[in-house]
């Protein structure tokens, strides 16, 4: 991994606990923000925080589709973002990599610091950024290449990797290392005996299933420290959803993951800590997983949790 | 379903009712057909009227039984209780009109006759759809094809006869009529047939108009083959006259048709049929080949003689040699010997491929022959070589079949492309040098086995030579520049308006000023040609000039088309890509582009198959002379002057910019030149014209073909 920066954050560093005091805006149950943010804000992690969010605001033209998020993410561990349909959940995932910037009409306030850094500073570098924080779609999008290219595409592009005509003229192509970096990214994607003899066919040729956990691969390969995931099973059968489940479990030892889920049993199975978003864009609590499945601090996320609400 | 008949669940058209049901569109379909042969001449009119007649006659009353048959329930359908307001429509105007034509012409009355057709066109109309679905169907439909069938068959309306109307000046003949009352009546039947086979009712009606449909296909194709059919008919004389060919290259490009590799991956009957035929006759054209070699006697057909020479023209031996390559590497397995002898065969194959390549690469920059001694180097290399290939293919073959464990032969397709290589470098040597090579009668030679006087000559004034050489280059170049002059620019447009312009005020504007250049008169486009480009590119109407006034009529189409390529990318691969890291530029050069070329293809295609046709501008920037008698040397007019002013390095091309032919633009000339031009040149030179416009368009599918592949294994 490269050894270059985001960009200094010039907010004051990591202090976590300078904004727990300041929104006082009422709930529709009659709760404060305060009350439950407070309590996220006590929870000690197992690890310290990889990201670390304050007051995020998204707006989609006049529409608020994120209202004053602060969490922090810790380290080598799985988060899961639940919560009914248009609560801003996917919106929060995204705008951890910048990724809404590619729709026109969002725009964002707050700050998102990773590893110590606003990743919305000026001259944010989202070339950099994107390869440190990798992302998996809901639906697989394999590009319609080869099963090697689409895992070699992102070292390729960045340079990590030499290949084509040019490095070959030149005595620099890199054919072994690229053999390592597809083999070893493939095997962390539980993909590898699958594909082992197949490596040249059109990725579009593999099965749903398959297709996302090679989108999965393609994400390791560019090396990232963190990995969001936007209802990675949500199109796939039972079995495919067990083996990417199995899959998230494993890349948890290494990668920092954040997941959104529609599937609260697959949140309680593969969580570490769990944040529930309720309409409005806002974050009503956030907890150890156990903690949240079994005793919730809040009636509402206990009722949608219960199926009563959502 | 009105009806308390009960309806079977499975039909297997086994009844007598459904038998003859279908035998009626069949007997429709034929009649159609046959109505269809006389208006293109295959079929007689003059005899063949009493059958026309009386077939069309049987069809209708057979018709009319089938109807009477299911109402009186006498067989197993389930017909609704009204044929339903189109097929009303469609009788009552059907009966409109021939009880008007009668009333008008047979029976004397003038225009008023067709005034009476009308009420009789309510009447059927409103008997048709007051009638329960089986005769409302079948009676009208049956009543007006044996109304037909009679008339004609009693002669009333017979080849000599003639229909004259009052109303404007035209003649329509009974060769004319016939056929037409013929088909109407076929189509009417055969419609009638169809709904009948199926029990009438939901599975009837879809039946029917499925049948109508597939007609209409039909119809459309057949204009498309009967076009072909007739330019080739008439053409193909003229551009085979004295053709000779030496039965080797002949027997080379029959086999190398036979081992193409663009077969089509569908395995239907139909196409397992055609490839059957074709093998078969190219295993007889292969067979006669061997024996006009073996018994020495010249082949001599009208136009086309095949010399018993078993020569082998360097060019089409190139040719075929390199789509062999290129096959056998796409078929290669990959091989790594595990054994040490093994890797020395690896090692050894891949230095002598090198060393032949090395060779062969010093012949063409010298372009002469390389020789030690008087022996020259590559053809003893490349024969050697090939030798131990095709040893090392037996060897393969042999040790596969017996099962023996030969872990230091490589397999086949390596062998093979070792020998294929050998074969090609060889042919290029040839090609170099213009010696033969070969041992006895089996020749590689550089040229004289191919001898096409049409295709190959330029033409020569009074008749003594015909000939579209010039034409055809001429052809050639423009559309390939205007090929590399549009392409890029309208890509490039393209990736800009779809990727980086916002949807605004201005794409749309640019988007309504492409589909009006797209639809801008090509005169037009000539006119500005020659009074913008020609003045400033050598004062004279030329190839270049020509090249970019068709590059301007393709650019609209081919930004059209690749806009509508690159907006069906799906975005999934441009937030994929995004999301790794991927700056937008390399996103669309590595994906978006290379997804959207499919159908950039096709829209190169479209615009290529409109601009090789292309006459009108070409009078005005082209405009050479009518009969060249030389073909434009583009590649052989290059110079290059190196000087001390920049820029240095001074490029002049003369043949560029100098006036040519091109194939439309000299079948115009011919049409036009009136006396001294014979016919059989203008369809030969339309036979040309259709083959280049169809090989580029061959060129494109490939290249298509190609890109879909490597998108979707």
């Amino acid at each position: 991994m490269t050894e270059s920066r985001i960009e200094a954050t010039t907010t004051g560093g990591t202090d976590t606990d300078a904004a727990t005091s300041r929104s006082e805006t009422t709930t529709t149950t009659g709760e404060t923000d305060e009350r439950t943010r407070a309590a996220w804000r006590d929870y000690t992690f197992a690890s310290d925080p990889v990201l670390s969010i304050e007051d995020l605001n998204v707006y989609y033209g006049d529409d608020h589709a994120l209202r004053d998020v602060s969490i922090d993410v810790p380290e080598n561990s799985v988060t899961a973002l639940i919560g009914p349909s248009g609560c801003g959940k996917s919106t929060f995932l995204r705008s951890l990599n910048r990724m809404n910037d590619r729709i026109k009409t969002a725009r964002v306030e707050g700050s998102v610091e990773f590893d110590g850094e606003n990743v919305y500073a000026e001259g944010a570098n989202l070339v950099e950024l994107r390869k440190r924080i990798g992302m998996v779609f809901q639906h697989p999008n394999p590009f319609p290449k080869s099963i090697r290219e689409n895992v070699a595409y992102g070292p390729r592009k960045h340079g990590d990797v030499q290949r084509g005509l040019v490095p070959r003229l030149l005595g620099r192509d890199e054919r072994k290392t690229e053999d390592e970096l597809v083999e070893r990214c493939l095997r962390d994607a539980a993909l590898w005996e699958e594909v082992e003899d197949r490596l040249d066919d059109n990725a579009l040729g593999l099965s749903g299933g398959q297709q996302q956990r090679l989108c999965i691969a393609r994400c390791l390969a560019v090396d990232p420290e963190v990995i969001l995931m936007d209802e990675p099973a949500s199109a796939l059968d039972p079995i495919a959803t067990s083996k990417i489940e199995d899959l998230i479990e494993e890349l948890a030892e290494d990668y920092t993951v954040v997941i959104v889920t529609h599937n609260m049993q697959q949140a309680a199975r593969i969580s570490d800590q769990t944040a529930v978003f309720l309409t409005g864009g806002q974050l009503v609590e956030y907890d150890d997983t156990d903690k949240i499945f079994e005793n919730p601090e809040s009636q509402r996320v206990e009722d949608y949790i219960a199926g009563k609400f959502g | 379903m009105s009806d308390a008949y009960g309806t079977r669940l499975v039909d297997d058209g086994g009844s007598t009712f459904d038998r003859v049901a279908t035998a009626i569109v069949a007997g429709s379909f034929v009649a159609f057909a046959l109505a269809a042969g006389t208006l293109f001449g295959w079929v007689p009119v003059a005899g063949a009227t009493t059958y026309f007649g009386g077939g069309l006659l049987a069809i209708g009353l057979t018709t009319a039984a089938l109807g009477l048959v299911s109402w009186r329930g006498l067989a197993t359908t389930t017909p609704d209780r009204s044929p339903g307001l189109v097929v009303g429509l469609a009788q009552g105007i059907l009966w409109a009109i021939t009880a008007g034509a009668v009333a008008s012409n047979t029976v004397g009355l003038g225009s008023l006759g067709w005034l009476l057709g009308l009420p009789v066109g309510a009447l059927v109309g409103y008997l048709t759809i007051a009638t329960r679905e089986d005769l409302g169907t079948t009676l009208p439909a049956a009543a007006f094809v044996s109304f037909v069938g009679a008339v004609v068959m009693a002669g009333v309306i017979s080849p000599t006869w003639a229909w004259e109307p009052a109303a404007f000046d035209a003649s329509f003949p009974g060769t004319v009529v016939i056929p037409f009352l013929t088909m109407t009546g076929g189509l009417v039947a055969g419609w009638a047939g169809a709904s009948a086979a199926e029990g009438f009712g939901t599975r009837g009606r879809q039946h029917g108009a499925f049948l109508l449909i597939s007609l209409v296909v039909l119809l459309v194709l057949s204009v498309l083959a009967f076009l072909l059919v007739f330019v080739f008919e008439r053409g193909v004389a003229v551009v085979l006259e004295n053709l000779v060919l030496s039965a080797g290259t002949l027997a080379l490009l029959v086999r190398f048709r036979r081992v193409r590799p663009t077969v089509a991956d569908g395995s239907n009957a139909v196409l397992a049929f055609v490839r059957f035929a074709v093998a078969l006759v190219l295993g007889a054209v292969g067979l006669g080949l061997v024996g006009v070699v073996l018994t020495g006697r010249q082949l001599a057909g009208d136009a086309v003689t095949v010399e018993p020479t078993a020569t082998v023209g360097v060019v089409p031996a190139l040719v075929a040699g390199g789509v062999l390559l290129v096959a056998a590497r796409h078929v290669r397995a990959s091989w790594e010997p595990a054994t040490e002898s093994g890797r020395r065969v690896a090692r050894g194959l891949r230095l002598a491929t090198w060393l032949l390549a090395a060779l062969a690469l010093v012949e063409v920059v010298t372009w002469r022959e390389v020789a030690v001694a008087g022996v020259a180097l590559l053809p003893t290399v490349g024969v050697a070589v090939a030798g131990v290939g095709l040893a090392l293919v037996v060897a393969s073959v042999l040790g596969s079949r017996s099962g023996v464990g030969t872990s230091w032969v490589p397999p086949v397709s390596r062998s093979g492309g070792v020998v294929l290589t050998a074969f090609v470098l060889c042919s290029l040597h040839v090609a170099i040098t213009g010696y033969a090579l070969g041992v006895g009668p089996l020749q590689l030679v550089g040229s004289g086995t191919v001898d096409w006087p049409f295709l190959m000559n330029p033409s020569q004034g009074l008749g003594i030579q015909l000939g579209v050489m010039p034409a055809v280059l001429g052809t050639v170049w423009i559309v390939l520049g205007a090929v590399v002059f549009a392409v890029p620019l309208a890509v490039g447009a393209a990736v800009f308006l779809t990727e980086y312009a916002e949807d605004s005020a201005f794409t749309r504007a640019v988007d309504v000023a492409t589909n009006g250049l797209w639809s801008t008169p090509s005169i037009v486009f000539g006119l500005f040609g020659l009074a913008f480009l020609v003045p400033r590119f050598g004062g004279t109407p030329s190839i270049f000039a020509a090249q970019l006034v068709l590059g301007f009529m393709l650019l609209p189409l081919v930004l059209i088309t690749s806009r509508e390529a690159i907006k069906s990318v799906p975005d999934e691969y441009r937030d994929a890509s995004a999301a790794l890291g991927v700056s937008k530029w390399d996103t669309i050069r590595d994906v978006v582009v290379p997804a959207a070329m499919p159908g950039v293809t096709t829209g190169v295609i479209l615009g290529v198959g409109r601009i090789a046709g292309e006459t009108a501008p070409l009078l005005l920037v082209l405009n050479g002379p009518n009969f060249p008698n030389a073909a434009p040397g583009v590649l052989s007019s290059f110079t290059f002057d190196v000087g001390l002013q920049p820029p240095f390095v001074h490029v002049s091309n003369p043949a560029l910019l100098d006036r040519a032919s091109a194939l439309p633009y000299q079948l115009y000339a011919i049409i036009t030149a009136g006396v001294g031009a014979e016919e059989s040149f203008g369809w030969g030179t339309t036979l040309v014209l259709l083959g280049v416009v169809l090989g580029f368009f061959a060129i494109g599918v490939a290249t298509r073909r190609y890109f879909r592949t490597k998108l979707h294994q």
